[in-house]
């Protein structure tokens, strides 16, 4: 459908030297709407097989776009859907696929065996002058890219999430049910939305509601949960009502094996969310004392765990009861020459290229951010103030990842000390794949490289 | 255990007549193990419904703790010398996670609609006269006039309030003309320690609980007295002190959220519930699903409230569903629920009554479906008459009427009179324009309430953009709204 839209355009602009001209001297000014009606309409025309379906696209939908479809294609092409987002983009991905022969990796995990390229998802954007919270946001973002814990400190605590009863897949939650009971400590249904609403209620309640999601790759159900309730819901309230009880924790990263849905790092599409924190820890140490101040934190937070630390990394860690600063950077290796910035297991990876870069006569100093928002940008700020370098390093595709807002907020307040530009060597724009992880990755040589061509820009 | 089969059988035909209800003490405790533990004083009959203790019918006193939870993976029952009704083989059944299944070798499909609706329950009929032999909570003078006077004030709130945003003077309001019944009947059934999560049709349950118009219209007008600080379009209320959350635009959220709530109060032992309230397009959500299972499960004191008005916005119910209606989901997933007339007052408040007090007692979740009418277009930014017809609306605005309904029954009471009723209005009428004006003369909170409240206290990116904020507003004042305070 995609194709034919294109053609269509295409004839209609091409001169007669056969060049592109987009400066076409026909047309009537007209309106957003009534261009995406137009839009939609030769869509419908030149394809027998293009659907336009919504909630409430029967009559015109809210906004008008869908005008005139219905009475002049039929009821069968152009529908109201139940009111169910999920559902809408459910449906259209499996039309989606039918006609041409998960939308994004469809095409990508199948081989290209299957793809859902004819899937058009609309959605109208940004402020509107009287929309606040729930009609104005701009999304376009999103889709550019322990530990034991004490519970018997905290009354009102529970931890809960899909078979964290009997120890959780990574054994985090082991022991926790036997020593606090079923009450305190329990499983789920499968149902990560549920899960983030849950807890959301109870903490509004002020309790602390710990929960699970089993992997990173999974928490996009709650998404909705997590954005427009947990993140607004003191503001809303105007400070009547909080969630800051709330702790979300999920293994996130790279593991080896993982591929598509057990390695991402979602980090990012969060970090974009004003009234959470995103907290990520490098080791078991920080684990345990950054988690204990995230539960306690009176906003809610999400808490990322590498799961590739979660038996490899072994670390003194005090058994008392301690906490550790969020929005605190960390400088975990001074040096004079580049400072480097990342979080969660990426930075041993980094830790290793500093080592290297060192026997080159490379002085690297090393930030573990820690806290992704609110995010520390004083420490980074300062201490590119002194090497005059940066470098950023994240598992997650770099297009859109979180290296992108700290190489823009360190260039606005850096620029004139910088010598080189800012470096990202992160994860590349695919899904994660398998047989092509070490590929993939940012390898301690792709990042030694880079600041050897940094340091020599 | 033959003997107490026989009694949980007739137990089960006694339920499929209709009853009220009924209540269900539960001494078990808490912490149950779950796995291979026949439990003597349980149950599990041969059609794999799971009934709890023998029901007494005089027990009175409050069930903190269901216990039913722990049971969902029993393996091991006796093998029971009875045929079951559905005419499987008795001794050919599976122990399954979650009971015993009989075996049957008639292949049939359970049918996806039912040959009869599920009926709905009504107290008065369409001219305000009690049905004969219905069942229902008597309603004192006292009580029924405040229930009739809140519907009426509703009305005129949501009248005059439409009106005002027609006049360019609030920007937005969307009015619950038609669904009085379910708004302040609902209300009066709960306390005011009942935990109230609303969609956004529901402001007279906050009304019932004496959020004054002053209160409304601050909020709508979103000047510095609004609780919400003026950072939600009209119509979004919220109050801590009377235990209503505050509204959100986003449909269904609030539905697993009171499931987390009702936890709590159910970890405190508090003799309260929640009270959640969605329409028929809310249970199309993914979180419709999700939070009825988890309240299920969880065994949370939360009454469900789905106002069936037939329509959201643009979608009739034909386009949102094809199951009947609300009321058969809650079987799915193992949740009592009832059909209500939502504009029969008398027959919501009963209703909601009897599953307040099943919700809390049993400590399990109820769900209602009031079927009503969406009389008011959706909001002020919809034209109902683009997609339904003139007629369908005015037949439900006048003969279906739920106040006028109501007014009927208590006239014929000998309680009400057309001078008290023109009284009553003019009052409200007076009252309300009086606090819109005062709502629109009063000065809007302050810019720093952009920032405040984001996080529970400012953290420093928003210190600088606040500065800099400051900064272009000096530079700059003619591009920023003169009415907000710097």
């Amino acid at each position: 459908m995609a194709r034919n839209l294109r053609r269509v355009c295409g004839l209609s602009l091409i001169s007669r030297n056969g060049k592109r001209d987009l400066s076409t001297s026909e047309g009537k000014p007209i309106n957003l709407f009534s261009a995406i009606n137009q839009a939609l309409h030769i869509a419908l025309d030149s394809d027998p097989r293009a659907y336009v379906f919504g909630e409430d696209v029967g009559f015109g939908g809210v906004f008008r776009c869908t005008t005139g479809l219905a009475d002049r294609f039929g009821k069968q092409r152009v529908f109201n859907t139940p009111l169910c987002e999920q559902g809408i983009v459910g449906f259209g991905i499996g039309l989606a696929a039918m006609i041409v022969n998960e939308a994004a990796k469809f095409r990508y995990r199948s081989g290209n065996q299957f793809n859902c390229g004819g899937l058009t998802i609309r959605a109208p954007y940004g402020a509107v002058g009287h929309g606040e919270h729930y009609h104005s946001q701009s999304p376009e973002a999103f889709f550019c890219h322990v530990p034991r814990i004490k519970l018997y400190n905290v009354l009102f605590a529970y931890v809960f999430g899909e078979d964290v009863g009997f120890g959780g897949v990574f054994r985090c939650t082991t022991g926790l049910a036997d020593r606090f009971g079923k009450q305190r400590v329990f499983n789920t249904p499968l149902c990560e939305q549920g899960i983030v609403g849950f807890g959301i209620g109870l903490a509004a309640m002020g309790n602390r509601a710990i929960a699970e999601i089993q992997f990173a790759d999974y928490i996009y159900p709650a998404f909705d949960q997590i954005v427009n309730e947990a993140a607004k819901f003191r503001y809303r309230s105007g400070n009547q009502f909080n969630c800051g009880g709330l702790t979300i924790r999920a293994p996130y990263g790279a593991v080896g094996h993982g591929g598509h849905y057990h390695s991402q790092s979602p980090e990012a599409f969060f970090c974009h969310v004003p009234g959470i924190k995103v907290v990520i820890p490098r080791s078991p140490r920080q684990a345990k004392g950054l988690l204990l101040s995230s539960i306690r934190d009176p906003n809610p937070v999400v808490f990322f765990e590498p799961k590739w630390l979660y038996r490899l990394a072994v670390e003194e860690v005090p058994e008392h009861d301690y906490m550790l600063p969020l929005s605190e950077a960390e400088v975990i290796r001074e040096g004079s020459d580049i400072t480097l910035v990342g979080w969660g297991a990426q930075l041993s990876v980094m830790e290793e290229a500093c080592v290297e870069a060192e026997k080159e006569g490379i002085s690297c100093e090393l930030i573990d951010l820690s806290t992704l928002i609110p995010w520390d940008k004083e420490t980074v700020e300062a201490s590119v103030s002194k090497t005059g370098r940066l470098l950023i390093s994240h598992e997650a595709p770099v297009t859109g990842g979180f290296g992108a807002e700290i190489s823009a907020s360190i260039v606005e307040r850096c620029f004139l000390r910088l010598e080189a530009p800012v470096a990202r060597i992160c994860g590349l724009d695919t899904p994660f794949p398998l047989v092509f992880e070490p590929f993939y990755m940012p390898t301690k040589n792709k990042i030694l490289d880079a600041i050897k061509s940094t340091v020599n820009y | 255990m033959a003997i107490w089969l026989r009694r949980s059988r007739s137990l089960a035909h006694y339920l499929k007549a209709e009853i009220g209800f009924w209540k269900v003490p539960n001494q078990r405790s808490f912490l149950n193990p779950c796995f291979f533990n026949p439990e003597k004083s349980s149950s599990t009959t041969l059609t794999g419904e799971n009934y709890g203790n023998p029901p007494s019918f005089l027990g009175n006193s409050p069930t903190l703790f269901g216990s039913r939870r722990f049971e969902s993976i029993k393996s091991g029952r006796e093998e029971l010398d009875l045929e079951d009704e559905n005419g499987g083989h008795q001794n050919q059944a599976m122990d399954f996670p979650g009971g015993r299944i009989s075996f049957t070798s008639e292949m049939k499909f359970i049918s996806e609609s039912p040959r009869e609706r599920i009926p709905c329950y009504r107290v008065l009929d369409d001219d305000g006269l009690p049905i004969m032999h219905s069942s229902f909570v008597e309603v004192s003078k006292e009580a029924a006039l405040k229930m009739f006077s809140n519907m009426v004030t509703l009305e005129t709130m949501d009248t005059i309030l439409y009106e005002a945003q027609r006049q360019g003077r609030i920007s937005f309001y969307l009015t619950s003309i038609g669904e009085e019944a379910i708004n302040i009947a609902t209300a009066a059934a709960l306390t005011p320690h009942d935990v109230v999560l609303p969609q956004y049709r529901e402001p007279g349950v906050l009304l019932w609980r004496g959020f004054t118009l002053q209160e409304f219209s601050n909020q709508c007008f979103g000047n510095k007295a609004d609780y919400g600080k003026g950072r939600q379009m009209p119509i979004h209320y919220g109050s801590n002190k009377h235990n209503y959350f505050t509204v959100s635009s986003t449909i269904a959220t609030q539905i697993p959220q009171a499931v987390g709530a009702a936890y709590s109060l159910k970890m405190d032992k508090k003799d309260a519930c929640v009270v959640t309230y969605f329409g028929d397009g809310g249970t199309s959500e993914g979180d419709f699903h999700a939070g009825l299972n988890f309240a299920a499960v969880m065994e949370a004191p939360v009454v469900y409230i789905c106002r069936n008005n037939g329509w959201a916005i643009s979608t009739p119910v034909s386009q949102q569903f094809r199951s009947d209606g609300v009321v058969v989901k809650g079987k799915a997933y193992g949740i009592r629920s009832i059909r209500v007339d939502g504009n029969d007052a008398l027959a919501v408040y009963s209703a909601t009554l009897a599953a307040r007090e099943m919700a809390i007692t049993e400590q399990k979740p109820i769900l209602i479906e009031m079927l009503t009418y969406r009389v008011g277009h959706h909001s002020t930014s919809d034209d109902s008459t683009k997609y339904r017809p003139v007629d369908e609306i005015e037949h439900w605005k006048t003969a279906r009427n739920p106040i006028s309904r109501f007014r009927k029954w208590v006239d014929k009471n000998g309680w009400w009179s057309d001078k008290d009723e023109s009284e009553l209005r003019a009052n409200v009428r007076k009252q309300l324009l009086q606090a819109i004006q005062v709502a629109e003369k009063a000065e809007k909170p302050p810019i720093s309430n952009l920032f405040t409240d984001v996080y529970e206290s400012l953290p420093s990116n928003l210190c600088e953009q606040e500065e800099l904020l400051r900064e272009s507003i000096k530079r700059h004042p003619q591009d920023y709204p003169s009415d907000v305070p710097v």
